[in-house]
């Protein structure tokens, strides 16, 4: 059963890999001013010189077939190697993000719990209007802030994933603490803090587990702007200057490692609530 | 509190929809003698780096995001329980496909797709169609971060017991889908709409600097927003935060007017 | 024997000038390391591949070249060659080379390295763009080493200014890939983050007082894209320099710290409008006829009020463009244009004179089409989304209506390079300082002819006298008779308006206290042209 299971889902992966290399090489390729670049307003180079060195960069059949044979090819943007460029850059966008996500899950469900058991206006008063603010702040002025405080940029990831968590959060428990075993238990007497634990958290378990996929999935578009306004040399950074640059050996392979993250995020979200579904039936 | 909110709503409303009779100048009014000034009877928010009146521009702004936001966030959560809904109800096969392209559009890069979409349209489009087509976009692009958490709830929802319960008494599945499970994904269709609503007043902005959605000079509150990032000037001149303070009103009125299923 | 002359004459002057330099540099500092930003990632590290204006500062900082033109006085000045003279009728270059000079890993330096770095750019799978620039037609360029310390170069035809084009070429060693000549090596490289360069210790100037060059012990480049992010550093004293302010932040930076800010006048940079007058290009009919009637390019430019676009969006700190060339190219501007007057009413005459006519507010061409039209520019850049409001409010006093289209550059590179489907353009021209480095701009075979490129032969006379002009100043060695062509070549821009010219931005920079020596040009790299002599004070802390 468990190897059946890890099978499916590692072909599943496969193939989602697969397509999205597919779709977005197709999605660049046909992208307006596919393979223009600066150099075409430049007075001192011939339009020779400069269309010769435009093929030499941005040839998709080149890019597909080194794929193939697992070279992910040079940037034509950065005209370096992209697994070169992913080594160095990957791990500081999957840190902020662990960093970010972190701390927006961690206080968006915090407060979503507090907001559902502790029935004080305050309660759920505070968090909405912090959501407020987070979501009324362009993300990019919210890494300069960050900045500016001293704080790490990622701290703006947190902010932005905070109200989404909350929001969907506190619906899920809301909805799980009406249910008619709650209200029971309630009318027994049985304290707030283990009705939730005993029969809410339980019960909307496999949903918030869902919004912890959703998470992963926001978090790493996220990291785009705030990389790009923080001058982080993250993969989010690189995304934005390749998609301007339509640089598809980049796009490409970011696009596939993109599909890589969203993908675990799902299983590790699918996989617990599972577990949960099959520990709590 | 409800009505409080629906009160403010409703007056923000009304001075979208009557912004001309509410502006003291045009939004594209440039009273180039007098850029950068402070807040005055004339300019009751200043002016900006042109001259133009910058509570004018609030109030047409208004008009402009009011009407494009929550036009596209209606049409993204649509989208979302359609394939998320669809996805957990119709079978295996169906929400395997419905997942994959959730996981696709999630991906691939959206902004080549944007581009795209301006690289066909007409050079000389009035603003509105622009704001339409922006709106459309929005629309059908942002659904499927939420399409995710709406699956996974119709799931969890499929197998509780009074689903079982209208399934065993001989419901349809369309029946079932509207009468027992639409009511039941509310509260998650208000979260989902409430968050899309500011996000898309925001994306507008970044929208206008790949030549989509609002451009000049026509005013939103994505693009007079797109001052903060200056945020050095804000010391200066505090009152630039008057559109800032505008959409986070909105979005708390917003949340205290929608209900929130507490209450049930 | 004329250029040998003067040639001798620059290399007086230049000595007179390192002692002068030298006298300051006595009691000059040495040591420290010199911060600033560079706005984006450095394409390549070869200093024969740059095309970007990240990697052109590395190389500047890092590479040796045989003539310098000083960005301050735009004059030639000795560099690894000593003195130079033109040769067989203007095709070639003798330089004397500098002896005992040596690489930064200990090699020595010789007529040998010249022609490596020559068969080098001719390379064809090397595709170096600065062989584009130095040959002026098909064919190889050439070097022949006469003696270890006389070279030759040639290329395939006569070029007017050919000594100038050297300031471009870094010669590089035969023997190893990595040794430079510059004052400065590349010592550490953090991709998307900072590079270090140290001193070479083997540089070959020297101050007056015998101390060797650069004063700098290093220089670190940070890669920044955000401004707020580089004015934060400055302002913490993290940096020392500022490169390409706008005005907003230069106003701001004068407000925080007095003389830090520095406004160094108008530069060479120019923004501009143009309109497609490309006949193949997918536009309707009426419309074309609009843009290459001369009358209407006239009246809109008429109707622009430049001193509005200076004062607000420039903040003062913008000139109002006459033509082509910017007054701060003091060879080849010619003094006798004046920028156009604003004038709405020479506007309306203007068109009306040309069949247009204005009811109820709007402008009607005389098919009953209302004139409406659009604009694009890159997006992003907050100058010209500003700049393309104000020319909408003065349009539309004569009844124009302008939409403005902001767009992504490599979008917009493809319209007005490619498909050609735009109807009018916003952007800014960054003009070489010798006229042979325009001509991809201003002959009507080029591609770079932005209104109407690539054409099979002049369309208009006047775009054939240009080409003309261009053919007689390319071809003479008398700087008189090319100054001349060149100012007629101004005129006829100026008079037909291909490119309606609006303002020359003034060079703003940012140089800390801290910093000694400074002696900012417009000419790039504006802040640290000087980098051999430049100093770090060490009273002032960190």
């Amino acid at each position: 059963m468990g190897a059946k299971f890890l099978l499916r889902h590692v072909a599943r992966l496969l193939l989602t890999v697969i397509a999205a290399g597919i779709l977005g090489s197709v999605v660049v390729r046909f992208a307006p001013a596919y393979g223009v670049d600066e150099s075409d307003l430049d007075p001192r180079l011939s339009r020779e010189y400069v269309r010769e060195s435009q093929a030499r960069r941005t040839d998709p059949v080149a890019f597909l077939w080194g794929l193939l044979h697992r070279d992910f090819g040079v940037s034509s943007s950065l005209r370096r190697p992209v697994a070169e460029l992913l080594r160095e850059r990957l791990p500081v966008t999957l840190r902020g993000m662990a960093m970010g996500a972190g701390i927006g899950l961690a206080a968006g469900l915090t407060l979503a719990l507090a907001a559902v058991s502790i029935r004080w206006p305050l309660v759920a008063t505070a968090p909405a209007v912090m959501s407020s603010v987070f979501l009324a702040v362009p993300s990019g002025a919210l890494a300069l802030l960050c900045l500016v405080a001293g704080l790490p940029a990622s701290m703006a990831l947190a902010a932005l994933l905070f109200p989404r968590v909350y929001a969907y959060a506190r619906a899920i428990l809301l909805r799980a603490a009406g249910a008619p075993h709650v209200l029971a238990a309630r009318a027994r007497g049985v304290p707030g803090w283990r009705i939730l634990a005993a029969h809410v958290v339980p019960v909307a378990g496999p949903q918030l587990l869902a919004v912890l996929g959703m998470t992963v999935a926001i978090a790493f578009p996220a990291m785009v702007p705030i990389e790009a306004v923080a001058d982080l040399p993250g993969v989010g950074q690189l995304a934005w200057k390749a998609a301007l640059a339509r640089d598809l050996p980049v796009l490409v392979t970011l696009t596939m490692v993109a599909s890589v993250i969203v993908l675990a995020g799902n299983a590790a979200s699918d996989f617990s609530a599972d577990a949960a579904r099959r520990g709590g039936g | 509190m409800r009505w409080v909110a629906i009160a403010v709503l409703s007056l923000l409303m009304l001075s979208a929809v009557c912004a001309s009779l509410i502006a003291p100048h045009g939004y594209a009014e440039q009273t180039r003698e007098y850029p950068n000034i402070a807040p005055s009877r004339e300019f009751p928010l200043g002016t900006d780096d042109l001259g133009r009146d910058r509570f004018s521009r609030l109030v047409y702004g208004t008009r402009v995001s009011l009407l494009l936001a929550p036009t596209a966030a209606v049409l993204s959560t649509f989208i979302a329980v359609l394939v998320g809904g669809l996805g957990a109800c119709a079978g295996v096969w169906w929400d395997r496909g419905m997942s994959s392209a959730t996981d696709l559009m999630l991906s691939i890069p959206t902004i080549l797709i944007l581009l795209t979409a301006r690289a066909m349209m007409p050079l000389n489009i009035s603003p509105w169609s622009s704001i339409l087509i922006t709106c459309l976009l929005l629309g059908l692009l942002g659904w499927p971060a939420a399409a995710r958490v709406i699956r996974a709830d119709v799931s969890s929802l499929l197998g509780s017991a009074f689903l079982l319960q209208a399934r065993a008494c001989g419901q349809s599945r369309l029946r079932i889908l509207v009468r027992q499970l639409l009511p039941n994904l509310r509260p998650v269709l208000i979260a989902q709409f409430w968050i899309l609503v500011p996000v898309f007043i925001l994306s507008e902005a970044n929208l206008s600097l790949l030549g989509l959605g609002v451009s000049e000079p026509l005013p939103s509150w994505g693009n007079l927003l797109r001052e903060l990032e200056n945020y050095a000037a804000i010391p200066e001149r505090p009152w630039v935060l008057a559109p800032l303070l505008a959409l986070m009103l909105t979005i708390l009125c917003v949340y205290a007017a929608v209900p929130q299923g507490d209450e049930s | 024997m004329r250029m040998r002359w003067l040639a001798t004459l620059a290399a007086v002057v230049v000595s007179v000038a390192a002692l002068n330099a030298g006298k300051a540099g006595a009691d000059l500092p040495r040591g420290g390391e010199l911060r600033f930003a560079i706005h984006a990632e450095p394409k390549t590290l070869d200093p024969h591949l740059v095309e970007d204006e990240a990697s052109e500062a590395v190389q500047y900082l890092t590479a040796g070249v045989l003539v310098r033109q000083n960005r301050l006085t735009q004059e030639l000045e000795p560099a690894l060659a000593t003195s130079w003279k033109v040769v067989d009728g203007g095709r070639g270059v003798e330089f004397r080379l500098r002896t005992g000079v040596r690489f930064s890993d200990g090699t020595p330096f010789s007529a040998a390295d010249v022609a490596y770095t020559i068969r080098r750019i001719n390379d064809p799978v090397l595709h170096s763009p600065i062989a584009e620039t130095l040959r002026s037609g098909k064919g190889d360029i050439t070097a022949e080493v006469r003696s270890p310390s006389v070279v030759i170069v040639r290329g395939p035809q006569p070029v007017a200014g050919l000594p100038g084009l050297f300031d471009q070429l870094p010669i590089v060693s035969a023997k190893s890939p990595k040794a430079v000549l510059g004052p400065f090596e590349i010592a550490e490289y953090k991709a998307g983050s900072y590079l270090v360069l140290r001193r070479n210790p083997n540089y070959w100037k020297r101050d007056v007082s015998g101390r060797p060059l650069p004063y700098l012990d290093s220089v670190r480049l940070d890669i920044l894209t955000n401004i707020d992010m580089e004015l934060m550093r400055f302002r913490r004293g993290e940096s020392e320099l500022v490169q390409g302010l706008d005005a907003e932040n230069f106003a701001r930076l004068s407000t925080a710290m007095g003389g830090a800010a520095r406004d160094l006048g108008p530069g060479l940079d120019a923004e501009l409008v143009w309109f497609n007058q490309v006949a193949t290009s997918p536009l309707p009919a009426y419309k074309k006829e609009w843009f290459r009637n001369v009358e209407f390019r006239r009246a809109v430019s008429a109707a622009i009020n430049r001193s509005d676009i200076c004062r607000l969006v420039f903040r003062g700190h913008a000139s109002p463009a006459a033509g082509p060339v910017s007054p701060a190219n003091r060879m080849w501007a010619n003094t006798r244009l004046k920028a156009p007057e604003y004038s709405a009413e020479r506007a309306l005459a203007l068109l009306s004179k040309a069949g247009f006519q204005r009811r109820d507010g709007t402008l009607y061409d005389r098919g009953g089409h209302a004139i409406e039209f659009s604009v694009i520019t890159n997006a992003g850049s907050k100058t010209r989304e500003r700049i393309a409001a104000l020319m909408q409010q003065d349009l539309a006093k004569i009844g124009i209506r302008l939409n403005v289209v902001p767009m992504d550059f490599p979008s917009l590179i493809e319209r007005i390079t490619r498909t050609f489907n735009y109807e009018a353009c916003l952007l800014g021209q960054n003009m070489d300082l010798d006229p042979n480095g325009n001509m991809n701009v201003w002959r009507s075979s080029a591609p770079m002819h932005a209104w109407n490129p690539n054409q099979k032969k002049p369309e208009t006379q006047w775009e054939a006298e240009i080409d003309r002009l261009l053919d007689v100043q390319a071809s003479t060695m008398d700087q008189a008779k090319r100054k001349a062509a060149y100012d007629r070549v101004q005129e006829i821009v100026a008079a037909e308006q291909p490119f309606t010219y609006l303002v020359y931005k003034s060079v703003l920079a940012a140089i800390s206290p801290r910093l000694l020596n400074a002696k900012p040009a417009i000419l790039r790299p504006q802040t640290f042209w000087n980098i051999d002599v430049l100093a770090l004070s060490t009273s002032a802390s960190r």
